[in-house]
């Protein structure tokens, strides 16, 4: 597509995109390279490349903070959550939408709901709850907080999505004998993929990043995602940075990876998903 | 949007959850096998180097008592607090957990939580330790953990190397270190590196030494219980020096921008005079730094000031160590005090002592093949009187306000006057010791 | 009326197990919050029921409304940053001003994928007294004792806090504006151009209303988003230095956390929340009246 644009305007837009650029792209070149060094070269050359590269601190961050395990714990909280909020939150648009019910417009109100409320404010009713009924310290205790937490956002998304999609559809099948929840199955779930997609990144994200949830809701090593098991490094007295920074880099190269891969589709995915009349 | 038109049953239903942690009382469940198994919930800071002593020590604890088998839980700063709150809220306390001699873990020492230890106390074990160690954490003398160390929470480390260079020596009195303020920065250096961003950096490290030069603890002892003000003249005066330190150009700066960790690098650059810190940082020292540099730094407390009543004297606080369930009884009871014994006594304090930390259990030093600045610190908190260490003493939402007020204060925006009024407002008011 | 009664059943089905999972986790202990907040604590045990009081002592607590003016900074820069900027920045992707869409299309959204804590972090390193940032201004200005004094002023503190959300979260609303304007017809673009209109009423004339839903939603988020942001200012500065940057989350935090009051935290997270809803429904109430004009 040709334009008329005035060199000035051009100029200014990639210096910008630039300059951004370069902001995203800095600290995380910052952060890489410190990872090879110890704590003593960090804090006495903090800029300089390391002079002898060397990965104990990832080999200590991994052993001290059992990283393995709290990798495979991340994946599947985040997994599992993931999945169970997209699935939830696309059935609930579809009877939310489609159904025609007056009561609809009050459930949607009440998950819109849902976007305003930290974390911080239930965590100490949720821990008293979940201890009373056998569900802290499990993977369900965990997961279920995620998919609760990732609905409003998910239903928000999937009501604009499923709305847009035509009634004649619905009606068709209905005509043909189906019935709703073979509609849901054979239809909507389909059509919506698009939308699945995005919400399935963007909740995926949200849980791999998240950390007070498992923090509280699990205790003892085994039970630890990736965050908890970074901020263990974070001490208020004594930073160790190297090992830390190691561990950084191990909690965010994955999701940089994912969305190398995912890119595609995560800009497809609002196209065609997001947030349509 | 929303309509909540059950919001009547909804309080109800919170209503009854709430009151169920009354109805159901702990169910104690006994163990019939001779082995005991503890679960542990510590402050442990994988970042420390110190903590290698704690792993070690574990580990010969370990191995001594096949018998015993832990199930440990860590975590560290803000959010150890806030999960263990949440804990005590709700009873799910593990066998044995963290807790500190001063307010911070007030929540489970002062809720009934936590054992008081003097039932399995003998004089001939307290005898081995420093003066100190066994000072009263409750209202009748209740002792919830044995400190494993002496937190000292106030030391000056002075690079001589700089000093030399500028022909000048560790200043003696407060007015000499101010003198030096400008012929350090003629030279291109810096005069004191400290990190205050996170806000209890100076009320710890600083002022709580300050205020011990100027009243001690007698007369803090009477500031708490009401019987003095901190609008008398000794913590007054002690935030007027802080002032004065700030307008006279004493810290480098952005000093309340710099966190802790950061003016340790400043002054590990060698690009200040002096570092005010806490004693225990000789560890991170020996760890990092060039042996060179390590030989040039001489630790010290902070210089005379004028009208001091407490010459030389410094802050200290009895370190947080591990207290046990007040539930516990017979034979678990009795595992956990006995980890508690060996990790505070001889075994657990030697490994320690060789990984950076002065134990409260007395060790003849000289069998021991020290780095010299680890012995720099073990005589330093030997040879200097320890005060209080305010924030130990007082109440955490205090602390919330004053080492806010203390910010703006070397921003300028108030004066000590004001900080003080504030605080012994507030303190008069809420304070549990006034209470 | 057989065919009604399976509907119903249908309904229920696909939309309770969201609703309860949800009702569970959050509704509940918000419930659960509302009868706390009109308690009063002391000493880690509850000492009974003071009615409004908590929320009366919050609405004139001077920190309170600190914070509370710094969460206003944050929405204004969300709904008045991000969103015009995501727009621009879209735009420039979408219309292909420049070479190497892809690639700029992923520097604008890496942050999203990195946890705050990280973003804190790298950024404290740059502009701390001995972060990279202020050795480069020492060296170049010969001026040893350079500091970013902004951070340390009571008016302009959030600045530097505000330009790292508006990095973050640009991202986010860039990539649904550019997702959304690829579905614009491309006729109808091509049709103004041959008109000869200029880029900028393009954008404003047929790009903007199309978007206009989005945007809107947009908003949705970014209002919820800024009153409840916690992570990035808690790990950047604490809320400090003094209580420059304090919002009221952390307030929240601080009071139910450090002080152990959970009948005050109870409230403040009430506050949290109506505040949004009025802020929310405000929204709407524009969204609505500009919506009737454009039809």
């Amino acid at each position: 597509m040709k334009n008329d644009l005035s060199h000035g305007i051009r100029t200014l837009a990639y210096i910008f995109l630039i300059a951004f650029a370069f902001i995203t792209l800095m600290p995380l070149a910052w952060m890489l390279s410190s990872s090879f060094k110890l704590q003593g070269e960090i804090m006495l050359h903090p800029m300089r490349l390391p002079l002898e590269p060397t990965i104990r601190n990832y080999m200590e961050a991994w052993r001290i903070g059992n990283m393995g395990r709290a990798f495979t714990n991340s994946v599947l909280y985040s997994g599992i959550g993931t999945f169970a909020t997209v699935y939830l939150a696309v059935a609930a648009a579809f009877a939310l939408m489609k159904f025609g019910y007056k009561n609809s417009k009050v459930f949607f109100s009440i998950f819109t709901m849902g976007l305003l409320i930290t974390v911080n404010s239930v965590i100490a009713p949720l821990f008293f709850m979940e201890t009373r009924i056998g569900l802290y310290n499990t993977g369900a205790g965990v997961v279920i907080p995620y998919i609760a937490f990732g609905l409003p956002m998910a239903v928000l998304l999937a009501c604009s999505y499923v709305k847009g999609i035509p009634d004649t559809l619905i009606e068709a099948a209905v005509i043909d004998g189906a019935n709703y929840l073979q509609i849901f199955f054979r239809i909507i779930v389909i059509v919506a993929t698009p939308v699945v997609a995005t919400i399935t990144i963007l909740t995926f994200l949200r849980n791999w990043n998240e950390f007070i949830l498992v923090f509280i809701l699990t205790s003892g090593d085994h039970m630890r995602s990736l965050p908890v098991s970074i901020n263990s490094f974070a001490g208020r007295l004594n930073q160790d940075y190297g090992m830390q920074l190691a561990a950084l880099v191990i909690g965010t190269l994955p999701m940089i990876l994912f969305y190398l891969f995912a890119h595609e589709a995560v800009i497809r995915g609002f196209g065609e998903g997001a947030l349509k009349e | 949007m929303l309509k909540l038109t059950h919001r009547g049953a909804w309080l109800l239903i919170a209503l009854t959850v709430l009151a169920i942690p009354g109805l159901f009382a702990n169910g104690e469940k006994e163990e019939e096998s001779d082995s005991v198994t503890l679960t542990t919930y510590f402050q442990i800071d994988p970042a420390n180097p110190q903590q290698e002593g704690y792993v070690k020590m574990l580990e010969a604890f370990e191995a001594s008592r096949p018998d015993i088998t832990f199930e440990h839980e860590y975590a560290t700063g803000e959010a150890f607090h806030q999960k263990f709150q949440a804990m005590v809220a709700s009873r799910q306390l593990p066998d044995m957990f963290t807790t500190y001699v001063g307010k911070r873990t007030a929540y489970v020492t002062e809720t009934g939580n936590a054992m008081d230890l003097r039932s399995f106390l003998t004089d001939d074990f307290m005898g081995h330790f420093s003066s100190a160690t066994f000072e009263a954490q409750g209202p009748e003398g209740e002792i919830y953990t044995i400190p494993p160390s002496m937190a000292v929470c106030h030391a000056m480390y002075a690079n001589t190397a700089i000093l030399d260079e500028v022909g000048l020596k560790p200043a003696e009195t407060y007015e000499e270190l101010l003198a030096q303020v400008a012929p350090l920065k003629e030279a291109g250096y810096y005069t004191v590196s400290m990190g205050n961003k996170d806000q209890w950096v100076v009320n710890s490290w600083l002022l709580s030494a300050f205020v011990e030069r100027m009243g001690g603890k007698e007369w803090f002892n009477k500031a708490m219980v009401g019987d003095a003000s901190f609008t008398d003249t000794p913590f007054v005066r002690s935030l007027e020096f802080v002032d004065e330190m700030v307008k006279k150009g004493v810290f480098s700066p952005g000093v309340n921008q710099m966190s802790n960790t950061e003016a340790d690098q400043e002054f590990y650059q060698q690009k200040s005079a002096y570092l005010i810190d806490a004693g225990w940082r000789t560890s991170a020292m020996v760890s990092i730094l060039p042996q060179e540099q390590q030989d040039a730094i001489h630790m010290m407390a902070f210089p005379a000031l004028p009208g001091e009543v407490s010459p030389n004297s410094s802050a200290a606080v009895p370190s947080e160590g591990f207290g046990m369930n007040a539930n516990l009884k017979g034979a678990k009871a009795q595992a956990a005090f006995d980890f508690i014994a060996y990790y505070t006594g001889k075994d657990g304090a030697t490994i320690r002592l060789n990984h950076g930390e002065i134990p409260t259990f007395g060790l003849d030093y000289s069998n021991f093949d020290l780095p010299a600045l680890q012995l720099q610190y073990a005589e330093y908190s030997l040879t200097h009187p320890m005060g209080y260490v305010i924030d130990a003493k007082m109440d955490p939402e205090g602390m919330g306000l004053l080492n806010p007020d203390l910010q703006a204060m070397m921003f300028g925006n108030i004066t000590p006057e004001e900080v003080a009024a504030r605080y012994e407002a507030w303190v008069a008011e809420n304070d549990s010791n006034r209470m | 009326m057989l065919e009604s009664r399976h509907k119903k059943f249908s309904y229920y089905a696909l939309l309770l197990p969201a609703l309860i999972l949800f009702l569970f986790v959050i509704v509940f202990p918000i419930g659960m919050s509302g009868v706390l907040s009109l308690t009063r604590w002391k000493n880690y045990q509850m000492q009974g029921f003071v009615g409004l009081a908590n929320y009366g002592k919050i609405l004139t607590d001077a920190s309170f409304l600190k914070a509370l003016g710094n969460n206003g900074q944050i929405v204004l820069i969300s709904v008045f940053g991000q969103i015009p900027l995501g727009i621009l920045l879209a735009y420039v992707l979408f219309r292909k001003f420049v070479k190497g869409v892809k690639f700029f299309e992923m520097m604008i959204f890496l942050p999203i994928t990195i946890s705050s804590v990280v973003v804190a972090l790298l950024w404290n390193r740059i502009f701390s007294p001995v972060g990279v940032y202020t050795a480069l201004v020492r060296s170049i200005s010969g001026n040893p004792d350079y500091v970013m004094r902004i951070s340390e002023s009571p008016y302009f503190a959030m600045i530097p806090i505000l330009f790292v959300l508006l990095w973050m979260h640009t991202s986010l609303y860039m990539v649904m504006f550019l997702a959304n304007m690829q579905r614009i017809p491309k006729s109808s673009l091509e049709a103004a151009r041959i008109d000869g209109a200029k880029e900028g009423t393009i954008l404003i004339k047929i790009v903007l209303p199309a978007l206009a839903n989005v945007i809107f939603t947009s908003s949705i988020f970014a209002i919820s988003g800024s009153l409840k942001s916690f992570d990035l200012i808690f790990a950047m500065t604490g809320g400090g230095p003094v209580d420059y940057t304090n919002v009221m989350s952390i307030y929240l935090y601080k009071h139910t956390f450090t002080y152990n009051n959970y009948g005050y935290g109870s409230a403040v997270s009430l506050i949290i929340v109506a505040l949004s809803v009025g802020l929310i429904s405000f929204g709407r109430g524009i969204y609505g009246h500009f919506q009737k004009k454009f039809d």
